[in-house]
């Protein structure tokens, strides 16, 4: 060997350095992964926090809606003005850095929320077997018939099934996806659940669909002419497509709804509206106002944003001035 | 130093390879010192991030609790009906809505979580069976969520007599199936470590009432 031990000093230098390094930028990885995870589960709660906010925000403003007016329509404050024709209620969104509001929407923090009043759909545990089996719903009459033994007390026409053993509920559905557990076509689900909802402790009572709200479906699957409904979903916020202006059409009070949708949404003409409320007669009841209500709380944080969301029933009972809400279900997903 | 360009000597080269072990040994030792502290710290800090994880779940599925059913009727040990809702001590037994596939709608599922010795395993184990299974009283599969659990103890808040005095806490909560379920209760999770981990979880569609007159505090 002819080096000389000066070149090779510095050779085991470099290495050193070299060994060093590589260790430092080991530990500096580590810990930046740490630090990030960290980060992560600290936005994490405080978008958990914030779509918790978003529901009692809105338990908030339907104690306030109920002690301005005693009906409720799609132009009230908690529906956020749907776009028409009166689908679905509409998103409020509330950012929550408002004082520095800058970059695009779609970045920023907030909450989003949506209000939507049960009544609008048709209460599962008060529906009849006819009701189930229309196409708007399960479209089977078999998947009806298998819901009406599981809800109802048995009678000799149901089918015992032994194997495996199946356990009929006999009893109120309390969550929607109950359902899912009931023999039938589980692709029907997703639009069950525009238009039919479940909750144990609203007594099958009548009245059961808001006019004001009830959606298209709902009314056409408890046997209303389509296009009757078509008008009466129209005439909604009125010809402007406006909500809160003056042509909006809205009844008021259970004893008037007849003669204010002859007059605001069929031009005088009474016929279709007697119609649509023969409907009294057979399954459902108008009522003007929704005691029971989705929310559905998002809150975002974060880019790219760390998404929490929160769906929650409560129910609303008023007495004067006094206004109670109570939770009957809550998810966190 | 005089040095020769021909090569090092023997000798040289023995005194050079010494004086690098020796160098090499202490760097070890000392290293050895900070590789356990390293291990210490991952152990400790996967432990944590499974408490969290464990009581995040438990938080998780409180929330979505629901009453399934009021009629007392509904539950009892025979087959066809369903295990009766616990809300206990050091056991938890109640229903409800969770995600078990992503993408997937939730499902109703009757969930259990107690902290105990099974087949020579200590932990807080967590079950879950659908209605149609719990109906037919098949005991279910367990799943152990947090091997360092020791004890669970669980206390449940109920309205004081005087509005104004703070909250009463008892060990167990009456009558879940009837009167509805308990809105706050706090979760306490003694570890192997002797250490104590503890949450207030609610129950966001629980109740709160008074404490039955009768039962022990």
């Amino acid at each position: 060997m002819r080096t000389s031990s000066a070149g090779s000093l510095l050779v085991v230098t470099l290495w050193l350095v070299a060994i060093l390094s590589a260790l430092a930028i080991a530990v500096a990885r580590y810990l930046s992964i740490e630090v990030r995870v960290a980060k992560y589960h600290e936005t994490r709660e405080q978008t958990k926090a914030l779509a918790r906010g978003g529901v009692y925000l809105a338990i908030q403003r339907l104690r306030q809606d109920a002690q301005a007016e005693p009906y409720d329509w799609l132009g009230d404050d908690w529906a956020a003005a749907p776009k028409a024709p009166a689908e679905q209620p509409g998103r409020w969104v509330i950012f929550t850095d408002e004082a520095e509001a800058s970059g695009d929407a779609a970045s920023r923090s907030r909450v989003e929320i949506q209000i939507t009043d049960l009544e609008r759909s048709i209460n599962l545990n008060a529906a009849t077997k006819e009701t189930l089996a229309r196409p708007e719903l399960t479209g089977s009459a078999e998947m009806a018939q298998a819901i009406i033994d599981d809800r109802d007390p048995p009678d000799e026409s149901e089918p015992t099934v032994d194997d495996p053993p199946y356990y009929p509920k006999n009893g109120p559905f309390a969550a929607l996806e109950e359902l899912l557990d009931i023999p039938g076509d589980a692709d029907v689900f997703p639009r069950l659940r525009q238009v039919i909802f479940a909750v144990l402790d609203a007594v099958p009572a009548l009245p059961e669909v808001n006019v004001n709200t009830a959606q298209r479906d709902v009314l056409v699957a408890l046997g209303a002419d389509p296009t009757t409904v078509e008008r009466l979903l129209a005439s909604r916020p009125g010809p402007d497509s406006l909500w809160g202006t003056e042509d909006d059409c809205k009844a008021d009070d259970i004893s008037r709804i007849i003669e204010t949708f002859t007059n605001c949404a069929f031009g005088g003409d009474r016929r279709p509206v007697e119609e649509l409320h023969l409907l009294n007669g057979r399954s459902a009841v108008f009522a003007v106002t929704s005691s029971m209500f989705r929310i559905h709380s998002e809150a975002f944080m974060g880019s790219p944003p760390v998404i929490h969301r929160i769906d929650a029933v409560v129910k609303r009972s008023a007495q004067g001035q006094d206004v109670t809400v109570d939770i009957l279900s809550w998810r966190d997903a | 130093m005089l040095v020769r360009a021909g090569g090092f000597t023997f000798v040289e080269l023995l005194i050079a390879s010494v004086m690098i072990s020796i160098m090499f040994l202490g760097l070890t030792t000392h290293l050895a010192g900070g590789m356990r502290v390293w291990h210490r710290v991952t152990e400790t800090s996967e432990s944590l991030q499974r408490q969290r994880m464990a009581l995040e779940r438990l938080q998780r599925e409180l929330a979505g609790a629901i009453v399934y059913d009021r009629r007392p009727e509904s539950y009892g040990e025979q087959s066809g009906v369903l295990p009766s809702l616990a809300f206990e001590e050091d056991a938890l037994r109640w229903i409800s809505v969770v995600a078990t596939q992503a993408r997937q709608p939730a499902r109703v599922r009757m969930l259990s979580y107690t902290c105990g010795q099974r087949e020579g395993e200590r932990g807080l184990r967590r079950t879950s069976q659908s209605i149609g299974e719990a109906r037919s009283q098949q005991a279910p599969a367990s799943q152990l969520v947090l091997p360092e659990c020791e004890t669970l103890s669980l206390r449940y808040a109920f309205l004081p007599q005087d509005e104004s005095a703070p909250l009463e806490w008892d060990t167990r909560w009456p009558d879940p199936e009837k009167e509805g379920l308990p809105r706050l209760m706090a979760v306490s999770i003694e570890l192997t470590s002797g250490r104590r981990i503890q949450q207030i979880v609610m129950i966001p569609s629980g109740v709160l009432k008074q404490r039955p007159a009768e039962s022990p505090s």
